[in-house]
């Protein structure tokens, strides 16, 4: 196995540590579990998931001195500060975090050390997306993530656990996607699936990443606008999937355009994840990438890759062989617990100021969309001027003088309960590059009885997550708005529907209709497309 | 703990707590009388485990105010006292519109008058109705303002509502309202009574207007309401 | 003089549809456009107009858009104060509609002018989305009906449907149409041969399956009073094609039926024209904001220039002037904006820029929108999905038409929501129905059962609301207006915040017309009786639009409300001394002078105008771009 299992189970070291017979000392054995059952697709090859919790066996909840909650850390996080004596994290605790995989399913509760139940529960979230995280940001070598230094390739960028959007809507001539799982397999289908512009470049630099852009790689959703950095540079987005979203896609021939049609009585329900069974279920990633300087290469503050970026279509397509640095980290599981998917976005610490920063003017710049001695037009927040179309001749800068860049504030501070999370988890990721990212939050649909509708039955298209969604899409997510500042720049705020929130805007994704939607109650197919705008890709 | 939560921007407001519920909102069996109201199972009633020391009893009357006045169930309301789990709210509409009623006619006559009506455990939410129909002027019409807060999301002066309720042919157009804000808009129980949405706030998909609005998934192979009634 | 100056090769006044229609078409062929609008820009996104519509106490279709008709106590804003005014649905009552201290426009006429529109980059971008074709007969009504009549009011058009209808598939795919091609051959309704609309049709309501039900079966002794030639013996509900997605489109989201068409979807499934206008821009369209274009110069009876005054968006203070050159110029500022400016280029021509005619100004026309509702006896749901999905379109053409207006039957899925208690007067619904029922009024007149209304708690009043809220719906008929060289657009002595003078209307309903309504009346009590529904109806006292039309000798009380729809006032025609603009919709005084929107329309049929000007405005471009190099030359 790749992953250093939980070894030492030393004492607890200090008081904020819970004792010791609640570590996951069953992590070793769920490992010996999940590598045997390989079996069905649903566990292919590339990311695992563990359906263990960290904190296994606890105490009853009224002996237990952390109240029945479902991370290690002793105190409450919806303070100003982190609690006292909390940090440094011990070595114990600190592996057994890093040690466990990715999980299969949230784990959270109301019960806990916060005062209030949806206090907990978020703080549940939070937890398990830090998990989620650093388990996809692994380095793919083995190396601890808390050893992971900037160069290094991550788990989730390997070909065997992820596969970008565009590789799977391909054109109807380099149709259908393949993904083997052995190594060769998948080496060769990326060569297949090399653009001609970027030949020459693969030839020589065939390990880099190949990112192929189209509109939806500068343009925010709905064409909101591009994202411009301290360099005059695009920002570039990219949107990936992993095994379990591209079998459901090929079983049910989802991939082009026709086969949907042919198909639009389905409805679309793509697997979702299982700790009982250790079923990882769907994900999808939304990146965003920063084109890095060499000040930036050699500061080393950004989890780095070496690419090659093929610019959108248009009469001329360079093929650029550029640096990116992670600013932006979008990923959406889907769980049986939370049909709606579990939205949990990441960023560099370095992107934005806070608006209250901002209007004290306490700063801790330099920024990667901000500049703190911005002169000229500095309207906070502004798209850029059109056009927008990057020009083939600039390469990805958005004007030759490097006339605009954008001015970016986050309107929506973080909360306390997320900072001093984050705090945590830097604190234990401080000899490594990942102690630059942040957690903003994680939206989760919160209504119970939403998420748990009886299911129908026999004729589910698909087990565990047979949930009739309406009327109601979105079941009251928590928080009701989340905004990425690199990704959802122009639509921070809490203005119902206008303003970003993961869950609302994704609850809109539907597919292509053949018929009216259906007439008679009691019938599945809604014609949504469980919460993904992907298939509207399909060619 | 000792932890004072102090607020920073990114928080919400402390929220009210909501203290415990009397037995009495709690007896299940009690069956509203609109036609498509159904019987919910006893298990779903439990009390809610929420912390006594910042609990807020003007809020719990409140709520039983608003449950009985508005005849919509307190699980709708505050979402926070549903189920056997203790329920979360974090669109928490109920804090919003006890907030701007403490603004608009706290400490005022009237509101404590309600809180007291409401907050005595004898009453059923009949009771509490005949008591308010047989209050002052100033106390009716501001149980009125309430309703229509929870009904519409918008404020009406209890002022207003009695000018024109004792001499309609003075109204020469709307009677004057404010939109207390968008979230409260958004939650206007009116909509949902008639099976429908605020215009402009949809979280439905698209055909769904093509179909009856009663989720057929309710106990039994019934159709579940389109609301929650309030109990007894 | 002017201090900066402007060149490009196409300069058009107004981004609405129109204006961004031929921005986008121009840019994409290498031609420099320069736009010039006199509202603010286009936002990233959507946040501060929802933010505005959510908050607003009275949600009319100017809600979410700037600029504000109230100020923070509450008092309509004088409208000379307003640097980019326009009319708003709030100032059209007895008290204010000919109040020039309150409503933008200086209505002299007899009746209001109902319409309203905005003034801002996208144009109006309120609108309902629906997007049905002008029928054949629209453009030959002369030919058609007129024979024999020498005071038949309406013309012919210059074009007839075929011509225009390759551009209409154009501007469906621009706009992104939803309909069925088999749904829509009605009225002589004809499509190239495979024609597809770019999206299958929205789903039609519960209340659209109703009503269909309830008109499959009819005698003609019901209805030959239509006098549509033919016995007609069924009224088929059809889906109205809307510029609404039905799917995914152009990376734009499928409608999840907020039912908030007017005055903004919150989710851009319904098109509008920034989408466009963004186009434009991205394609090299230069777009200047908060520039009212306020007077044309001419040079040898050619457009020499647009002068324009620039201010600040925020105080409204004039900031400048400026001066916008082109080889062509368009103007695109919708039925009232375009006359306005036209008659206020003196200048050169007392009369005013391209109107030899006298006709520039003449002829406005709206579609009075006959308003009726009632209960249904069964729940139908309404305030659910798009404001409207469905219409009857069969009755828009017949040989009635030789003696009376045509009406279209809209049916609405919104209740009572703009007309309880006659048109909205003491606010929209259901705020209305709960407030009488909460408050012991009555003025939606569903609290009636009592000795006093009823003030209602608890279960009563949920029992009550869900019951008559669930049944309450609205029909519209919008009716075929006449031309009339009457009603029309002048300048009013009064101004606006920039000192340009505002528009004064002058308003009436012809008796061609109000014909229309008489059949209108008839078909609306079929329909309720069909139904089993009861009759809401009614008129509020002092209605300012209050219409009185004789029915079998009696007087019936109607109303009217405005459609949206400005239309008529620059209309096209082969002959210069009786129209403005050519088939091209170029100007017969001015040859580089384009005058585009629906105020070229000669007839308006009962078809939103919003497809066919866009149509028309594609049309256009061929013409510039043909004649574009001698025009340089």
């Amino acid at each position: 196995m790749r992953y250093r299992r939980l070894l030492a189970i030393g004492l607890a070291t200090a008081v904020a540590l819970i004792s010791l017979s609640v570590f996951s000392t069953q992590s070793l054995a769920q490992t010996a579990v999940t590598t045997k059952t390989t079996a069905s697709a649903a566990t292919a090859p590339g990311l695992k998931c563990t359906g263990a919790a960290i904190r296994n066996n606890p105490p009853k909840p009224e002996d237990d001195p952390l109240k029945g909650q479902k991370d290690p850390f002793k105190g409450q996080l919806a303070g100003p500060d982190p609690p006292a004596g909390l940090l440094p994290i011990g070595d114990t605790v600190r592996k057994s975090i890093f040690g466990l995989d990715l999980p299969c399913q949230e784990d959270v509760g109301t019960i806990g050390q916060e005062d209030v139940a949806l206090d907990n529960l978020q703080r549940g979230f939070d937890f398990y997306s830090w998990r989620t995280f650093t388990a996809l940001n692994s380095p793919a070598d083995g190396t601890p993530i808390d050893h992971a230094q900037a160069g290094m390739p991550t788990r989730w960028e390997d070909m065997v656990s992820f596969k970008q959007l565009l590789d799977v809507m391909l054109p109807a001539d380099l149709q259908p996607p393949k993904w083997p799982t052995d190594r060769a397999g998948m080496e060769a289908e990326r060569e297949r699936l090399v653009p001609k512009e970027c030949r020459e470049l693969h030839q020589k630099m065939p390990k880099r990443m190949i990112v192929k852009m189209i509109e939806e790689s500068f343009n925010e959703p709905f064409k909101t606008g591009p994202l411009i950095d301290q360099q005059g540079h695009y920002a570039i987005f990219d949107i990936l999937m992993n095994r379990q979203m591209f079998g459901y896609i090929m079983v049910h021939h989802l991939n082009t355009k026709a086969e949907q049609a042919a198909n639009s009585d389905l409805s679309v329900d793509f697997p979702a994840g299982q700790k009982s069974d250790s079923t990882l279920g769907a994900f999808m990633l939304k990146v965003s990438w920063k084109i890095l300087s060499s000040d930036e290469i050699h500061a080393k503050n950004f989890h780095m890759v070496d690419a090659l970026v093929l610019m959108p279509p248009n009469a001329e397509r360079p093929c650029l062989p550029e640096t990116l640095g992670l600013v932006g980290f979008h990923a959406v599981h889907k769980t049986v617990s939370r049909p709606q998917w579990i939205w949990t976005s990441f960023e560099h610490v370095q992107n934005v100021p806070a608006r209250d920063e901002v209007d004290a003017h306490k700063l801790h710049g330099p920024y990667n969309f901000f500049g703190v001695n911005c002169k000229g037009d500095c309207t906070e927040n502004a798209t850029p001027p059109m056009p927008w179309d990057p020009d083939p001749a600039l390469e990805l800068k958005f004007r030759s003088d490097g006339s605009f860049k954008s001015q970016i504030v986050r309107e929506t501070p973080l909360t306390n309960a997320a900072k001093n999370m984050n705090t945590i988890f830097q604190s234990m990721l401080s000899n490594s590059v990942w102690k630059n990212y942040m957690l903003i939050s994680t939206q989760w649909p919160s209504v119970f009885s939403c998420t748990s509708q009886p299911s129908r039955s026999s004729n589910a298209p698909d087990p565990k997550t047979d949930f009739i969604k309406q009327p109601d899409m979105t079941c009251s997510p928590a928080p009701t708005f989340l905004a990425n500042s690199t990704l959802e720049t122009y639509s921070q705020g809490d203005t119902p529907l206008a303003s970003s929130s993961c869950i609302a805007c994704h609850s809109n994704a539907v597919d292509f209709q053949k018929s009216a939607s259906n007439p008679q109650p009691g019938r599945p197919n809604l014609d949504q497309s469980d919460f993904t705008y992907m298939l509207e890709k399909a060619q | 703990m000792g932890h004072r939560r102090k607020r920073n921007a990114g928080d919400a407001e402390p929220r009210s707590q909501v203290g415990k519920i009397s037995r009495r909102t709690m007896v299940a069996g009690a069956v509203a009388t609109t036609a498509v109201a159904a019987v919910l199972p006893l298990s779903d009633w439990a009390y809610a485990q929420v912390a006594d020391s910042n609990s807020n009893p003007d809020m719990m009357s409140f709520l039983l105010l608003s449950q009985a006045l508005t005849g919509v169930s307190i699980k709708t309301l505050a979402p926070e006292l549903v189920g056997s789990v203790p329920g979360i709210d974090p669109i928490n509409i109920k804090d919003t519109y006890f907030k701007w009623i403490k603004e608009h006619a706290a400490e005022t006559a009237p509101f404590r008058k309600l809180l007291q009506i409401a907050g005595d455990s004898r009453l059923s939410s009949k009771d509490i109705i005949a008591k308010v129909n047989g209050s002052d002027d100033d106390t009716k019409f501001l149980a009125r303002s309430i309703v229509l807060l929870w009904y519409l999301g918008s404020w009406y002066e209890p002022a207003d509502l009695k000018k024109f309720h004792d001499s309609p042919k003075l109204l020469n157009g709307p009677i004057p309202s404010k939109v207390v804000e968008a979230k409260a808009y958004t939650q206007g129980l009116v909509w949902q009574i008639a099976g429908a949405h605020p215009m402009g706030y949809s979280n439905l998909q698209f055909g769904y207007w093509s179909r009856d609005p009663h989720d057929p998934n309710g106990p039994n192979g019934n159709p579940l309401p389109l609301f929650s009634p309030s109990e007894s | 003089m002017a201090e900066n100056s402007t060149a490009c090769d196409v300069a058009i006044v107004g981004s609405g549809f129109a204006g961004s229609f031929i921005a986008n078409e121009l840019s994409k062929k290498g031609v420099k456009v320069v736009i010039l609008e006199a509202g603010p820009r286009v936002k990233p996104n959507f946040n501060d107009y929802m933010k505005s519509f959510y908050e607003a106490s009275s949600k009319v279709p100017e809600s979410p858009y700037p600029p504000a008709v109230f100020d923070s106590k509450g008092n309509v804003i004088d409208p000379a104060t307003v640097a980019v005014g326009r009319p708003s649905s709030l100032t059209l009552g007895a008290s204010s509609w000919k109040d020039p201290k309150k409503a933008y426009l200086d209505q002299t006429g007899k009746r209001p002018f109902k319409s309203t529109y905005e003034r801002l980059a996208g144009g109006t971008s309120h609108w309902m989305g629906l997007t049905p074709r002008l029928v054949p007969n629209d453009f030959r009504m002369k030919t058609t009906y007129g024979q024999g009549q020498s005071s038949f009011p309406f013309p012919d058009w210059p074009i007839d449907y075929e011509t225009i209808r390759p551009y209409y598939e154009k501007a469906e795919a621009e706009l992104g149409v939803a309909a069925d091609v088999d749904e829509q051959r009605f009225c002589s309704i004809s499509f190239s041969a495979n024609y597809a609309y770019p999206m299958p049709r929205i789903p039609q309501s519960l209340f659209d399956q109703r009503v269909g039900q309830a008109l499959a079966h009819l005698t003609d002794d019901e209805t030959k009073f239509l006098g549509m030639g033919a016995p007609v013996t069924q009224l088929r509900v059809r889906s109205l094609p809307s510029a609404r997605n039905s799917q995914p489109y152009r990376n734009r989201r499928a409608c999840a039926g907020n039912t908030n068409c007017i005055p903004i979807c919150p989710i851009q499934a319904k098109y509008d024209p920034t989408i466009t206008l963004n186009e434009a821009m991205n394609g090299g369209a230069r777009l200047i904001t908060n520039a009212v274009a306020s007077e044309i110069l001419l040079q040898n009876d050619r457009v020499s220039g647009i002068n324009y005054i620039t201010y600040d968006p925020k105080s409204g203070a004039k900031t400048g002037t400026g001066l916008l050159k082109a080889t062509v110029y368009v103007i695109a500022a919708n039925g009232i904006e375009t006359p306005r400016l036209l008659l206020m280029s003196k200048r050169q021509k007392p009369n005013g820029v391209a109107n030899s005619s006298d006709m520039v100004g003449r002829h406005l026309m709206d579609h009075p929108q006959y308003l009726t509702w009632g209960l249904l006896p069964q729940p139908v749901f309404p305030y659910r999905g798009p404001l409207v999905t469905s219409a009857i379109g069969d009755l828009c053409d017949g040989p009635f038409r030789s003696q009376r207006a045509a009406f279209r039957i809209s049916l609405g899925n919104e209740g009572w929501n703009s007309v309880v208690g006659g048109n909205a007067k003491f606010g929209s619904d259901p705020n209305v129905t709960t407030l009488d029922f909460v408050n012991g009024m009555n003025f939606s007149g569903l609290n009636s059962k009592a000795v006093s209304p009823a003030a209602l708690f608890g279960a009563d009043l949920t029992g009550a609301l869900g019951d008559l809220i669930s049944r309450q719906f609205r029909i519209a008929f919008p009716i075929e207006q006449s031309p009339n060289r009457d009603n029309r657009v002048t300048l009013s002595s009064v101004s606006d915040g920039l000192g340009l003078p505002r528009p004064q209307i002058a308003y009436d309903i012809s008796d061609y017309t109000q014909r229309g309504f008489v059949a209108a009346v008839r078909m609306r009590k079929l329909i309720f009786k069909k139904l089993g529904a009861t009759d809401f109806t009614a008129r509020a006292d002092n209605d300012p639009a209050g219409l009185d039309v004789m029915i079998d000798g009696r007087p019936e009380p109607l109303t009217y409300g405005g459609a949206g729809h400005v239309m008529g006032t620059y209309r096209m025609g082969a002959d210069p001394k009786t129209s403005v603009v050519d088939s091209w919709q170029r100007s017969h005084d001015h040859p580089n002078l384009y005058l585009v929107g629906s105020g070229t329309f000669p007839t308006v049929g009962t078809a939103n105008p919003t497809l066919t000007l866009s149509a028309l405005a594609l049309r256009t471009v061929e013409d510039i771009v043909l004649k574009l190099p001698s025009q340089k030359g």
